[in-house]
């Protein structure tokens, strides 16, 4: 119950590690190691998921419906879950996308003007 | 929203259905990331060990990660439940004694609600097992004058059936008796005969459960003449349940009918009272009594109750219309018997559901014990929440949610209430095996304890959590948070405590309420066997009837000399005081109503018709003497009078003061058909027909001039009626062994028959009052003793000061005085209120009574009294040193 408060101060946080899972899955099906591996490559070593918010999040996405999961066989002949964009993900991610361009747009003019 | 909100609603669902693999799987998942890592990093040149550990410290804490994650799949609320409940549960053990009362007081409310609920509903509530009860609508004859309904006669069922299309499948069926003879091994039995139109199963719907049931083609009539249905009970009881018996001969009075099935279980006919044991078809009934074949003329001749079914895409109002059609069709055509009556068309619920009254009165009533228990457990919950206050403000200082704490104490109450309400089915259970030994009304009831009955003690269980819980738990997390932790609160509760008052005031309202009912029942109950029945019902006379003689080979003549015998012959038998003979009991007459045509010479008779309808009796002399109703004037039937004699009539006062008022009555002569009849004598009105009515004209004819094929000896005896009983069957053995003597009823037990409803309703409702009263007792004992526990300090310093033990008796017993006496006036409002409600139980007495009420107010507040003496003497033992200590 006081969990869900505390999330929804940290909304801005979670939101976005959110957004950049659905964004890395956009692109194809991927394991929790692997997507935090491509958001560490892709931000040039800037961003580095932490495992102990990466999880919750991925079992909360899958829980709203944005994410589905299944059990394959990595790389490595290891049985790794796999998770993937749903239909309301990719819809959910668009959303949040046009959201966020808009909002850095503005952040940036207010930071150049100011 | 909604649909996310659904989604993960299945994923937790199906995630507390894998329970433990969920847990292994994440741990897979967590292992396989960790695996990833190191093999990161022995690629890029790390030895493996080292790798392992590093990618161990990069994980952080898998502990919580996996707690973090897991959190999310299951439910938080069923957590917070299962803790809840486990709190309770512990709360509960803790404190044995608040338990046991409360749940014994929860199981009390319950059950009664439940067995109640499980007689409404088998008796009133139940629609009739048959094809589409919603489109059934029931056809009554309605005299427009008298405003009363009636049955149909055959020759208008017909009418009905061929003349309003609105209708389909229209039946008849009427009520008679017969006698079954079995095989020569068995005794006679008097048996209900429910006589049907032929299509009356078909239309209905109704399958046999073993056999056939008549065919509903008009070409079988003939060959269904011989046919009858035997209903499960009567198969059951009479027969055994030999599987073998569709096909097999019975005899019913003298004629030999072929048994071609047997009716399901559920179907005891479309009647809201009395199940029949044999269906026979009209074809039927006329072979068995040749006279009665005349119905098919007679159009006053009403014994048949007509049904049918609302085609699909009509109203009740156009069936309405056609039969008013008809009616005045047929006022014209037949002005003698259909001038101002109609039809009255109702849905088959709401005729059925004519005793509805009764049923909603008792529900009410006990819902009223069901309120009280839940006062109770109020009660006893707000004392405890007092006590533990300090606990309470210590969590809520602690940081817990008010709502939480709500929860918690509602979790309680709910435990409270399944426990109670578990215990009360089983009493439910108990009572309803027990019930027809408790009630004899009740044996004829399908009573049993099915889904609806469970569903509607779970509603009530969950309904009164909400009832006793809520308040309770809201004041308890209410106030002062300092004041409690510092132990203030308790000193202001004691000063005021309107909540738990008007509990208490309550519970003695609702109690009064009860008592008032019952005690108006009670009285009506005690007044309706004060009344003059018209016969003297205390004394020793036993009624035995005779079956028609012309079913055992005697023609008029002959019947008459046997009646006249047997008569003799009872009255040699020592210890029997007086005899005599009639053609029916006293107060009977509702079921047939059978009137004379009779002509008063200069009196005007109704518009329309050249008579007077007037109920009538045939009786051999001695009658009155018999049966204790004095002769007011002129004489009794006797010998002389033959039919050679003047024919004469005996009439009683209410007719004489009607037809003949302030004049004498004896020696005038009235007509009956186209015989001229005298008064000879004027008897003591009383309530022939049943006992609700005002006495209406009555007129009795002799049995040596009139004659009946129903006969019914009055027996009066010295002592017990019952023990002469083997030697009046004696002498009628002798006089013909074959003659079946049957239903041997004593006045008394007759009386009491008459009034079985209104006894047996006057039962349960003392019963609930008493149930009422004891629960009310427990609430105010509780509360008075916690009262004085909460003021043993103040006791031990007025103690200390001089008070005398009297003193301290006489407060708190005023204490408990204000508390019942007040909810005594609030009740008396309450009960004159609710008595409304049965008009339709109580005769005699008035609404009103101030007596029933005085009574139970009376008695609320000397069991209240009672109730606060115990706490009250404990207050007065008190020793100041000890009380002074307390705190």
């Amino acid at each position: 119950m006081m969990q869900e408060k505390k999330e929804r101060s940290s909304d801005l946080v979670q939101g976005t590690l959110d957004m950049l899972v659905l964004r890395t899955l956009a692109r194809g099906r991927a394991h929790g190691y692997a997507i935090a591996e491509s958001i560490h490559l892709k931000s040039e070593d800037v961003l580095r998921v932490e495992e102990s918010a990466l999880y919750p999040a991925l079992h909360r996405l899958e829980l709203r419906g944005l994410l589905a999961s299944e059990w394959g066989i990595s790389e490595n002949n290891r049985r790794a879950k796999y998770y993937r964009l749903t239909a309301s993900g990719r819809k959910y991610l668009e959303g949040e996308s046009a959201r966020w361009n808009r909002m850095t747009a503005a952040i940036a003019r207010v930071m150049e003007t100011a | 929203m909604f649909r996310g909100w659904l989604h993960a609603l299945w994923f937790r669902l199906r995630s507390l259905a894998k329970g433990r693999r969920l847990d292994r799987d994440l741990d897979d998942e967590l292992k396989f990331h960790m695996a990833m890592h190191q093999q990161k990093l022995v690629e890029q040149g790390m030895p493996p060990e080292e790798a392992r550990y590093a990618a161990r410290r990069a994980f952080g804490n898998p502990t919580q990660t996996k707690e973090a994650t897991r959190d999310l799949w299951v439910f938080p609320f069923l957590e917070t439940l299962a803790q809840d409940i486990r709190y309770g549960l512990r709360q509960l053990r803790r404190n044995p004694g608040f338990t046991a009362v409360a749940v014994l007081s929860l199981a009390l409310g319950i059950g009664a609600n439940s067995t109640i609920f499980s007689i409404v509903d088998s008796d009133l509530l139940r629609p009739w097992p048959v094809k589409d009860p919603a489109r059934l609508a029931m056809v009554t004859t309605q005299r427009f004058k008298e405003s009363d309904s009636l049955l149909s006669s055959y020759p208008d069922y017909l009418d009905v059936r061929q003349q309003a299309g609105a209708l389909s499948g229209v039946v008849a069926y009427g009520n008679r008796g017969a006698f079954v003879s079995g095989d020569g091994q068995r005794l006679g039995q008097e048996v209900s005969v429910e006589v049907v139109s032929q299509n009356y199963f078909a239309a209905l719907g109704v399958r046999a459960l073993r056999g056939r049931t008549f065919l509903p083609q008009p070409e079988e009539a003939s060959a269904e003449g011989h046919s009858v249905m035997v209903s499960y009970r009567f198969w059951q009881n009479y027969f055994g349940g030999d599987t073998s018996l569709p096909g097999k001969a019975i005899i019913l009075d003298d004629k030999e009918f072929t048994v071609i099935g047997i009716t399901p279980q559920d179907f005891c006919g479309l009647r809201s009272v009395g199940a029949p044991d044999i269906w026979v078809t009209k074809e039927g009934w006329e072979t068995m009594v040749p006279g009665e074949s005349r119905w098919d003329a007679a159009r006053d001749n009403r014994w048949f109750q007509v049904a049918g079914y609302l085609r699909p895409d009509t109203q009740l109002s156009e069936a309405r219309a056609q039969l008013d059609g008809l009616s005045k069709r047929l006022a014209l055509a037949y002005p003698a018997t259909n001038q101002g009556v109609g039809f009255l068309v109702q849905p088959a619920s709401e005729w059925a559901h004519r005793g509805m009254e009764t049923g909603i009165y008792l529900m009410a009533m006990v819902g009223l014990v069901l309120l009280i228990s839940c006062a109770n457990v109020a009660i006893l919950l707000l004392a405890k929440m007092e006590r533990r206050q300090r606990e309470i403000a210590m969590r809520r200082a602690l940081g817990a949610a008010r709502r939480r704490l709500i929860n918690q104490f509602l979790t309680e109450g709910l435990l409270l209430s399944v426990a109670g309400g578990a215990l009360g089915v089983l009493l439910a259970m108990w009572l309803i095996r027990l019930g027809p030994t408790l009630l004899p009304a009740l044996s004829d009831m399908n009573l049993k304890l099915d889904s609806r009955v469970l569903l509607f003690t779970l509603a009530i269980s969950l309904f009164s959590t909400l009832i006793f819980g809520l308040a309770p738990a809201l004041r308890a997390v209410k106030g002062d948070l300092t004041a409690a932790l510092k132990g203030e609160i308790r000193k202001r509760m004691t000063v005021r405590l309107p909540l738990r008052s008007l509990l208490v005031c309550g519970e003695i309202a609702l109690a009064v309420v009860l008592l008032a009912g019952s005690a108006l029942l009670l009285r009506s109950l005690l007044y309706s066997q004060a009344i003059n029945p018209g016969f003297d019902w205390k004394r020793n006379v036993v009624m035995l009837s005779v079956a028609p003689p012309m079913l055992y080979g005697y023609d008029q003549a002959h019947a008459g000399v046997l009646y006249r015998t047997l008569a003799a012959r009872v009255d040699s038998v020592p210890g029997v005081v007086s005899v005599s003979y009639a053609r029916r009991p006293p107060l009977t007459e509702s079921e047939g109503g059978e009137t004379q045509a009779v002509v008063i010479p200069g009196v005007q008779s109704p518009p329309g018709t050249d008579h007077f309808n007037i109920r009538y009796n045939i009786i051999a002399p001695k009658f009155f003497a018999t049966i204790g109703g004095p002769i007011e004037m002129g004489r009794d039937f006797n010998e002389f009078d033959s039919p050679s004699t003047t024919p004469v009539v005996i009439i009683n006062s209410a007719m004489a003061r009607r037809f003949w008022p302030d004049q004498n009555p004896v020696g005038r002569s009235i007509r009956i058909g186209k015989k001229r009849y005298q008064v000879v004598g004027v008897v003591e009105s009383g309530e022939y027909l049943n006992l609700h009515e005002t006495t209406q004209p009555y007129l009795f004819l002799p049995f040596s001039q009139v004659f009946s094929f129903e006969c019914m000896l009055f027996v009066e005896t010295a002592g017990n009626p019952r023990s002469y009983l083997p030697a009046i069957l004696k002498a009628t053995a002798a006089v013909d062994p074959h003659l079946p003597i049957v239903n041997a009823v004593t006045f008394s037990e007759y009386m009491h028959e008459t009034l079985a409803r209104q006894r047996s309703m006057a039962e349960l409702l003392a019963g609930l009052s008493i149930l009422g009263m004891f629960l009310a007792a427990v609430g105010l004992f509780a509360t008075v003793a916690y009262l004085v526990s909460r003021r043993t300090h103040e006791i031990g310093v007025r103690m200390a000061l001089g008070a005398s033990r009297n003193h301290i008796l006489r407060l708190v017993l005023i204490e408990g005085l204000r508390l019942s006496g007040v909810g005594a006036v609030v009740g008396l409002a309450g009960a004159l209120t609710a008595s409304r409600l049965m008009s339709q139980l109580i005769y005699c007495v008035p609404l009103t009574d101030p007596l029933s009420y005085a009574v139970a107010i009376i008695v609320a507040v000397a069991v209240a009294l009672l109730a606060c003496y115990i706490p009250a003497r404990r207050a007065a033992k008190v020793d100041p040193m000890v009380a002074l200590r307390y705190e």
